[in-house]
């Protein structure tokens, strides 16, 4: 199992068969509840694999959230075409969306509004903790590794703030916070 | 039977490309399009909500309920594909042309810069489920101990839902 950190040489980029892509996919879709999505992938794809570094997969999510489309197959589509190409997208867009798609269909065809008893939202409540718990994990060790200047940390505080906190809309708060990020990253690395 | 197959391309076709933000974004819009449309009640599209948030996988699959609803399991497939489809040509696109790109300090550049934003918005998103939760500090606390363990170790997350779930539905 590769360690965490380690470059992708391009030379020798990694190229996991379509089925494995899937099957990653799947695995981490069928896991993910509550919103923990990204950790997960972030945990198959670079930790588990090392398919990915954590620089591309960070990009890769920012993409992801970005342009229109549920992130999590957006960060699909993103990863499988990045090391297989069309096939690729195809493969791990349709291994994150179909699994989880037939048990939502098996259960609303069967029970119907099962949501709404007691039990079942305390289990939600507790899986969706647990699952923020792995979302915090995976923003603060990504940051740990990915920020090279102490204006990233200032960056991802004003997202966090404008947008988690004082619920802006995201779009007008990206439109000024990313080329902001981006030039100065620019400029930074020039001297 | 055609024409609400096209109906339901044409909806959430539209849907998945203003989902910028991901598909709670669109949610709003989505509830009032699809109960105009006398598709669903208010009521029904809730437990819809409710039973793809309790499954895993992305929230937006709600669409393939819908769909299935309206038309059964052709809409299912029609709904899914026209939820999920045209974001996905986008993305693909972006990536592909992402990496016909040479080497520079330029990509170099917008690759260190974008990753703060991806961490800010999922923290923040993090932050916004915390706060709307049932009892935000017994859910703080708990994601901060998951956080901390999962820091710690390379332990399977399942490790740490399941008992999280278990303590939940013992406490009520």
């Amino acid at each position: 199992m590769p360690t965490e950190g380690i470059e992708n040489d391009p030379a020798e980029a990694p190229r996991p068969e379509l089925w494995r892509l899937a099957a990653a996919f799947a695995r981490v879709s069928l896991s993910s509840f509550g919103g923990g999505n990204s950790g997960w992938i972030r945990r198959e794809l670079v930790e588990r694999h090392g398919w990915l570094s954590s620089e591309d997969f960070l990009a890769g999510l920012a993409l992801s959230q970005i342009l229109p489309g549920a992130t999590t197959v957006n960060l699909a589509v993103h990863c499988g075409a990045r090391l297989r190409g069309a096939a690729g997208a195809i493969a791990a867009g349709f291994g994150v969306v179909l699994p989880p798609m037939a048990l939502v269909l098996a259960i609303g065809v069967g029970y119907g509004a099962f949501g709404q008893q007691a039990e079942v939202q305390h289990v939600l409540a507790g899986l969706g903790a647990a699952a923020i718990g792995l979302t915090l994990q995976m923003g603060v060790s990504s940051a740990w590794r990915a920020f090279r200047r102490w204006f990233h940390w200032a960056v991802a505080l004003a997202v966090i703030v404008a947008v988690g906190w004082l619920r802006w809309p995201i779009l007008p708060v990206l439109a000024v916070l990313a080329p902001l990020s981006i030039g100065l990253s620019y400029f930074g690395s020039r001297r | 039977m055609m024409r609400v197959m096209i109906d339901l391309a044409r909806v959430f076709a539209l849907l998945s490309l203003l989902s910028f933000g991901g598909g709670n974004a669109v949610l709003a819009e989505m509830q009032r399009q699809v109960t105009v449309l006398g598709w669903v009640t208010p009521r029904q599209f809730l437990d819809f909500y409710a039973i793809a948030r309790a499954a895993p996988g992305p929230g937006m699959q709600m669409v393939a309920l819908i769909g299935w609803h309206v038309a059964g399991w052709a809409g299912a497939l029609v709904a899914a594909a026209a939820m999920f489809l045209p974001s996905s040509l986008v993305i693909f696109a972006v990536t592909v042309i992402w990496g016909r790109i040479a080497d520079s300090p330029g990509k170099q550049a917008v690759q260190q810069g974008l990753a703060p934003i991806a961490v800010g918005l999922t923290l923040a998103g993090a932050t916004a489920l915390l706060r709307s939760s049932e009892d935000p500090p017994r859910a703080i606390a708990t994601a901060v101990i998951c956080a901390a363990i999962l820091m710690k170790t390379k332990m399977n997350p399942l490790f740490l839902l399941v008992p999280s779930a278990l303590v939940y539905l013992l406490i009520g």
